[in-house]
C-alpha cells in the first residue's frame, strides 16, 4: 500500500545568498506558517533572520510573539537558547501605520504630515485604498533593507491571485496620485487654459464636468487640498518604489510560491508564475503545502487482521474512512504530478512538497516541525 | 409580470472557501427549482486603479448553455441560469450615461486616464456604481426580470468597501444624482427582505477570524445580517460509542487521522456558532469539482426560504 514518492528536494540551496525572500500565494494557502517556518530554519543554521508577516492566525501570531497589533520586532527562541549562533525576529505589518509613517517621513514639515494625517480623503484612502496592502509590505520591506540588521528578511506578502494585484501595487499607488490624472482635479481652471489641443481641452473640460456633476465643488476642494498636500511627499515615493522594483529582480531577493495541492489551484499556480516570469521576476521555489501524510505501516497488514476485534458497525466506518483518505490522496498527487510536468525547464523553480500536520502550525514545536521538512533532503 | 424587485443572495468569503462554487452551486439549485436567476461575478474593483485592469475583463451576458430545466434528480443536467461578469469600466460608463444623462460623444471621451480620474475623484465612487449595476438587475422592471440574483462577491477585503460604498460616498458627496444613488443602494444593502449576505468560509482558523470580521464589518456599516455557511466539513462515519475503540486500538491510522481532522473542525466550527449562532454546512467531497446537491439545496432552503 505504501507508494513511493517522489524525492523532495530541500529549500536550504534556494535562500543561499539571498538577502530577501518573498513569499507569495493564494490567502489560506499556508504563507504565513511557510514564512515562519523558512525563517526558524535558515536561523537555525545560523544566520540572523527577520520575518515579517501581514496577517498571522491568532495562534501562530502568539507562537510567533506577535499576537497585538504592535509592530515592534519580537525575538523568537531558537534551539540552543541564548547559545544560539543565529537569530530570528517577527515582525507584524500594520499596513495603515506604515501608510502613516511614509507621510511622516517624507512630509517637507510637521505641519504638512499632520494636515495630511487628518486630511478626510487620506483617511479614507488609506486604510482601504486597493493594492495598499501590498504596497506597504513592499515599503516596509525596504525600510528594513536599508537598516541591514539582518542577514535574511522573510516576508509574507497579503493575499494576491494574480501577479498584476501583486507586483503592479507600488506603481498603481504612484500612478494613483500621477499629476497626469489627479492634478486635473486640484488645479482644473489653470490647466484648462494652458491645454493647447482642442481635444485635450475637451477631454478635461469633461472631466471637471463629471467630477463637478458627481460630487460637487465640496469634494473638489477637498481632492484639491489632498493633492497639493501628498504632491509634496510624491517625490521620496516614487524614488522608494524604484528602489524596491530593482531589488525585488535583482539576484538578492529569492521567491518562494506556495500552493494547495488540488488541482485548480495548481493550474492557477502555473500561470502566476508564468505571469512573473513575463515581467521578470523569478519564482524560485514552488512549496506544495498540506500534503496528506502517506498511508501509516499499519496499511500494510490486511484490513482482516487489524479489524479482528473492532465491534462490528465499526469496521464499515473504518473502511470509508481509509477509502476517503486514499480518494484525497490521489487528488492530491494527481496535482502534484501536473505542477511537477509543467516545471521541468533548466530555470524552472525547484517543487518542494511538504507533508500537512494533523492541527494548524500553532506552537514554535509546529513550525519546527515544517522547517524541518521544508530544509531535508528526501 | 412580476412587479417585485429579486432578491439579492451576496455570497462572500475568505479567498480560497468556495465561494464562487457555492455561489454558483446556488444558483444551479434555486434555477432547478424554476427560479428565473442571475449569477453575477464581481471582480475586485477596489484593487485596481490602474488604468489597464479596467478594459482587461471581458463581459459576458449569456445564458449558459445547459439544457432545459433539471429536476433534482441526481444525473439530471444541470438547470439553466442566467451568467453576468461586471466589467469595471462599462459599468461606470452606463452608470454615467444613466445618472448624469451624458451622450455617446462624452462617453467616448472616457478614456483611461480620465477614467482613473474620476474613479479617484471620490473614494466609494467605483464601488457604488458596482452596486448600483447589481441592484440594477434586481430591478423589476427590466425587460428580462429575476426572482433572484446571486453575487459571486469578491473575497472579504474587497466586500466591506464594496457594500460600505453608499454611506461613504454619502459623506463626500451627500447632494446631488449621486448622492441619490447611494441612498437607494445604502437602503437596499440593509433590507433584509431582499438583500441576504452569504459568507463561506472552511472549518479552518484563519478563515472562520475572517468571516467573523467580515460579520462585524457588516453589521457595523448597517448591512443586512449575515449568515455563515462552512464548507467542506468532513463527513463522521463513527459513531459516538466507537471512538475510543479507534483512538486506543490502533486498527487505522487513516480512520485516525480522518477522525482528528472532523474533531479539530467541529471545535472550531463550536467557536463559530458561539458567536453568530447555528451555522449551515457543506460536506467535503473527496472528488474535486463534485457539486454536494443535497446539501446546496439544504443550504438555500436556509437562507431564502423553502420552495415556494
Amino acid at each position: 500500500m505504501r507508494r513511493k514518492r517522489e524525492p523532495s528536494p530541500s529549500i536550504a540551496p534556494v535562500l543561499e545568498g539571498k538577502r530577501l525572500v518573498v513569499l507569495v500565494g493564494e490567502g489560506g494557502v499556508g504563507k504565513t506558517s511557510t514564512a515562519a517556518a523558512l525563517a526558524y530554519g535558515h536561523a537555525c543554521t545560523g544566520s540572523s533572520v527577520a520575518v515579517l508577516t501581514v496577517d498571522p492566525a491568532p495562534r501562530l501570531g502568539d507562537a510567533l510573539g506577535i499576537r497585538d497589533i504592535e509592530a515592534t520586532p519580537r525575538a523568537v527562541a531558537l534551539p540552543g537558547g541564548p547559545a544560539a549562533k543565529g537569530s530570528l525576529v517577527a515582525m507584524r505589518l500594520d499596513s495603515k501605520r506604515t501608510f502613516d509613517r511614509m507621510v511622516e517621513r517624507y512630509a517637507p514639515s510637521r505641519e504638512v504630515a499632520g494636515a495630511l494625517l487628518r486630511h478626510p480623503i487620506y483617511q479614507a484612502v488609506s486604510g482601504s485604498l486597493g493594492g495598499s496592502e501590498h504596497y506597504m509590505a513592499f515599503q516596509r520591506l525596504s525600510e528594513l533593507v536599508e537598516s541591514a540588521d539582518q542577514d535574511l528578511l522573510v516576508i509574507d506578502t497579503p493575499p494576491a491571485a494574480n501577479a498584476s494585484e501583486l507586483l503592479g501595487a507600488p506603481a498603481r499607488l504612484t500612478g494613483l496620485f500621477d499629476t497626469g490624472a489627479l492634478s486635473i482635479l486640484a488645479e482644473p481652471a489653470r490647466l484648462l487654459a494652458r491645454a493647447t489641443g482642442t481635444l485635450t481641452r475637451a477631454s478635461l473640460a469633461f472631466v471637471i464636468a463629471v467630477v463637478e456633476r458627481v460630487a460637487g465643488d465640496s469634494l473638489r476642494t477637498g481632492v484639491g487640498d489632498f493633492i497639493g498636500l501628498f504632491g509634496d511627499i510624491l517625490a521620496g515615493l516614487e524614488d522608494r518604489t524604484t528602489a524596491i522594483n530593482e531589488l525585488l529582480r535583482s539576484g538578492q531577493t529569492a521567491f518562494v510560491m506556495v500552493v494547495r495541492p488540488r488541482s485548480n489551484d495548481i493550474a492557477r499556480a502555473i500561470a502566476f508564475e508564468k505571469a512573473l516570469a513575463a515581467i521578470g521576476l523569478h519564482i524560485d521555489a514552488i512549496v506544495v503545502n498540506r500534503l496528506t501524510p502517506p498511508p501509516g505501516l499499519d496499511r500494510v497488514r490486511s484490513r482482516a487482521e487489524r479489524l479482528v476485534e473492532a465491534p462490528a458497525q465499526a469496521r464499515g466506518a473504518v473502511v470509508v474512512m481509509e477509502r476517503e483518505m486514499d480518494s484525497l490522496r490521489q487528488i492530491e498527487s494527481k496535482a502534484l504530478a501536473s505542477l511537477r510536468d509543467a516545471m521541468t525547464g533548466r530555470n524552472a523553480p525547484v517543487v518542494i512538497a511538504v507533508t500537512s500536520l494533523d492541527v494548524d502550525v500553532a506552537t514554535l514545536d509546529d513550525i519546527a516541525t515544517l522547517a524541518g521538512e521544508l530544509f531535508a533532503e528526501r | 409580470m412580476r412587479n417585485v424587485p429579486a432578491r439579492i443572495l451576496f455570497v462572500s468569503g475568505k479567498g480560497g472557501t468556495g465561494k464562487s462554487f457555492v455561489a454558483e452551486a446556488l444558483a444551479e439549485r434555486a434555477a432547478a427549482r424554476g427560479l428565473e436567476v442571475a449569477l453575477v461575478r464581481v471582480r475586485a474593483a477596489a484593487g485596481s486603479a490602474d488604468p489597464d485592469s479596467g478594459g482587461s475583463e471581458h463581459r459576458t451576458e449569456a445564458a449558459r448553455p445547459a439544457t432545459a430545466h433539471a429536476s433534482d434528480g441526481v444525473t439530471a443536467q444541470p438547470a439553466t441560469f442566467h451568467t453576468t461578469t461586471l466589467d469595471e469600466r462599462a459599468t461606470l460608463e452606463k452608470f454615467l450615461t444613466r445618472v448624469l444623462r451624458l451622450n455617446f460623444v462624452a462617453r467616448r471621451l472616457l478614456d483611461s486616464r480620465t477614467f482613473s480620474a474620476v474613479a479617484a475623484a471620490a473614494p466609494g465612487l467605483r464601488d457604488l456604481v458596482t452596486l448600483t449595476a447589481i441592484t440594477a438587475l434586481a430591478s423589476p422592471r427590466r425587460r428580462r426580470s429575476f426572482e433572484l440574483i446571486v453575487v459571486d462577491a469578491p473575497a472579504s477585503g474587497h466586500s466591506v468597501p464594496l457594500l460600505t460604498a453608499p454611506a461613504q460616498v454619502l459623506e463626500i458627496a451627500p447632494v446631488g444624482p449621486v448622492a441619490r444613488e447611494a441612498r437607494a443602494a445604502r437602503e437596499l444593502v440593509a433590507d433584509t427582505q431582499l438583500f441576504v449576505p452569504l459568507i463561506v468560509t472552511t472549518p479552518e482558523e484563519l478563515a472562520i477570524n475572517e468571516a467573523l470580521t467580515l460579520c462585524e464589518d457588516l453589521r457595523c456599516a448597517g448591512v443586512a445580517a449575515p449568515r455563515v455557511v462552512v464548507n467542506g466539513l468532513w463527513p463522521g462515519h463513527l459513531a459516538a460509542e466507537h471512538v475510543d475503540w479507534l483512538v486506543g486500538s490502533r486498527a487505522s491510522s487513516d480512520a485516525l487521522l480522518h477522525l482528528k481532522r472532523r474533531q479539530r473542525q467541529l471545535e472550531l466550527i463550536a467557536t463559530l456558532e458561539r458567536r453568530v449562532g447555528r451555522c449551515p454546512t457543506l460536506p467535503f467531497t473527496f472528488k474535486e469539482d463534485e457539486v454536494p446537491r443535497a446539501a446546496i439545496t439544504a443550504l438555500l432552503d436556509s437562507v431564502i426560504g423553502a420552495e415556494r
